[in-house]
């Protein structure tokens, strides 16, 4: 068995340096005049040239007015091209605000919690949430989801602290809060079985080429299993390894985390651009 | 895939739930987005540019870029307390007026909107430029006669001063007291900031909420 090479930076810390700068560069935004990286995640303005929008904010925005704008509909389907030919369900993995306080929070929980959670509740229930909120949107001609998803909640008290009044600030941190607590019953419940935002990169991501792999190991595996029990999207990596032609991890779910890659023994795992089909 | 009659039946049932879910809560929501300053929609002065409320909560697509844009940061963003309006630009006129992005060419805030929530209507730009008349409505000023200064036999006409369309928008008649021209206000707030008296004696209300 070959040893793990510690000294080299895990994909958790490349991960988070990655949400990290995403929202700090939101936030220099804010307060630095030039028009560089203007807005929240619905819609972010880079360089005062070009917008890039939340696709299922651009969604809701063409369903609820009922009109179609350039912009948006430009801004969206960068973001939504990208997930479907190349990093299918990354954005949560790698630039989620939320899924980043997720995540520090998880660093946390693990050093005073001992017992290991059970990841329960079922995968399925965040495709209905997401048509649930489609359809709200449909119906009420409102982007509800976008007025009080705890995703902008989190942006705006970050990137507008500043003209929040103490009610709002407090109103915006519940779900916050509420979604840190879960974490102690069910680590990532809101990921895995709640957010529609993931459930719209899982269906529009399915086939993207940055994968993680599964590389070949000659001599017999040892079959650990730690991987199967990392997974925060409870994906169960050791049948993708036993059942799959592809060399890599198919499960649509997947966010490209790398936390299975980081925890492999063997090194049987990496991230890279994989062709299935 | 090889889905079971129970698998159809499970789908079905969640198709019904979610769609009947959805059509009552939009229901709820829709009826509380009609009521302009009920708790779950405050009347809020919108920046210049905005239709009435309803079409503009649909636009907005809650980024906040026209807070950013803001080049005098009188735009504010509402937070999560303020119901369905959460993430939409706002400004309070008593401590930051929008001043009409004066010495720019262009209404910064309607400029960078990436949903046109905020917009001009047809033929204004080029109105804004030459003629400088709007029709960006924000709200409308509304004088309270018992507070106001110049209605109480005293002399003021701060509102008239700070107006940026004096003897349009805002008018002195014989006696020298304010009046405001309701088919020229723009809502800018600008009199609402300037008025000497310790609250103001000339309120903004915000588009929709006249009534």
């Amino acid at each position: 068995m070959k040893r793990k090479n510690k000294s080299r930076i895990s994909l958790a810390t490349w991960r988070r340096l990655a949400a990290v700068t995403f929202l700090a560069l939101l936030v220099v935004g804010r307060y630095w005049d030039s028009a560089f990286a203007n807005g929240s995640l619905t819609s972010v303005n880079w360089f005062g040239m070009l917008h890039i929008v939340d696709p299922l904010a651009a969604i809701e925005n063409l369903i609820a007015s009922r009109s179609v704008h350039f912009d948006i509909v430009l801004g969206g389907s960068i973001l939504a091209v990208l997930s479907a030919v190349l990093i299918g369900r990354a954005f949560c993995g790698w630039l989620c605000p939320l899924g980043l306080v997720l995540d520090l929070n998880d660093v946390v929980r693990r050093r005073l919690q001992r017992k290991r959670n059970k990841r329960v509740g079922p995968r399925q229930l965040k495709y209905w949430v997401l048509l649930f909120v489609i359809l709200l949107a449909a119906f009420s001609a409102l982007p509800v989801f976008q007025t009080f998803s705890p995703i902008n909640y989190l942006v705006w008290l970050a990137v507008f602290a500043f003209d929040a009044g103490a009610t709002s600030m407090l109103l915006g941190s519940l779900p916050l809060i509420l979604l840190m607590a879960v974490e102690w019953i069910s680590p990532r419940l809101w990921c895995r079985s709640l957010c529609p935002l993931g459930a719209f990169y899982s269906i529009v991501g399915r086939f993207g080429l940055w994968r993680i792999k599964i590389g070949e190991v000659s001599e017999t595996p040892m079959m650990c299993g730690r991987c199967t029990r990392e997974c925060s999207m409870g994906i169960q990596v050791m049948e993708q390894f036993v059942h799959n032609d592809h060399n890599a991890i198919r499960d649509p779910e997947c966010t490209r985390c790398g936390d299975c890659v980081d925890i492999c023994p063997q090194e049987r795992l990496c991230e890279g651009v994989v062709i299935t089909v | 895939m090889n889905l079971s009659r129970r698998d159809w039946l499970r789908k079905a049932a969640g198709l019904a739930a979610c769609t009947t879910g959805a059509a009552v809560g939009a229901n709820l929501l829709r009826r509380s987005a009609v009521k302009v300053g009920a708790p779950m929609h405050p009347a809020l002065l919108r920046p210049p540019g905005a239709d009435d409320d309803q079409a503009f909560l649909a636009a907005c697509i809650r980024c906040g870029q026209c807070v950013e844009a803001c080049p005098t940061d009188v735009l504010k963003l509402a937070g999560p307390d303020a119901g369905l309006s959460a993430g939409t630009p706002y400004l309070i006129a008593r401590e930051t007026p929008c001043n009409l992005c004066e010495g720019h060419d262009d209404l910064e805030c309607i400029a960078i909107c990436p949903s046109e929530a905020l917009h001009w209507k047809v033929g204004s730009e080029e109105q804004y430029l030459t003629e400088k008349l709007y029709d960006i409505r924000m709200g409308i000023a509304v004088i309270d006669f018992d507070r106001c200064l110049a209605w109480n036999d005293q002399i003021c006409r701060s509102c008239w001063h700070a107006c940026p369309f004096p003897d349009h928008a805002i008018i002195l008649d014989e006696m020298g007291r304010a009046v405001v021209v309701e088919e020229n206000c723009i809502g800018c707030g600008l009199c609402d900031y300037a008025c000497l008296t310790e609250i103001s004696s000339i309120k903004m209300v915000p588009k929709g909420a006249e009534a």
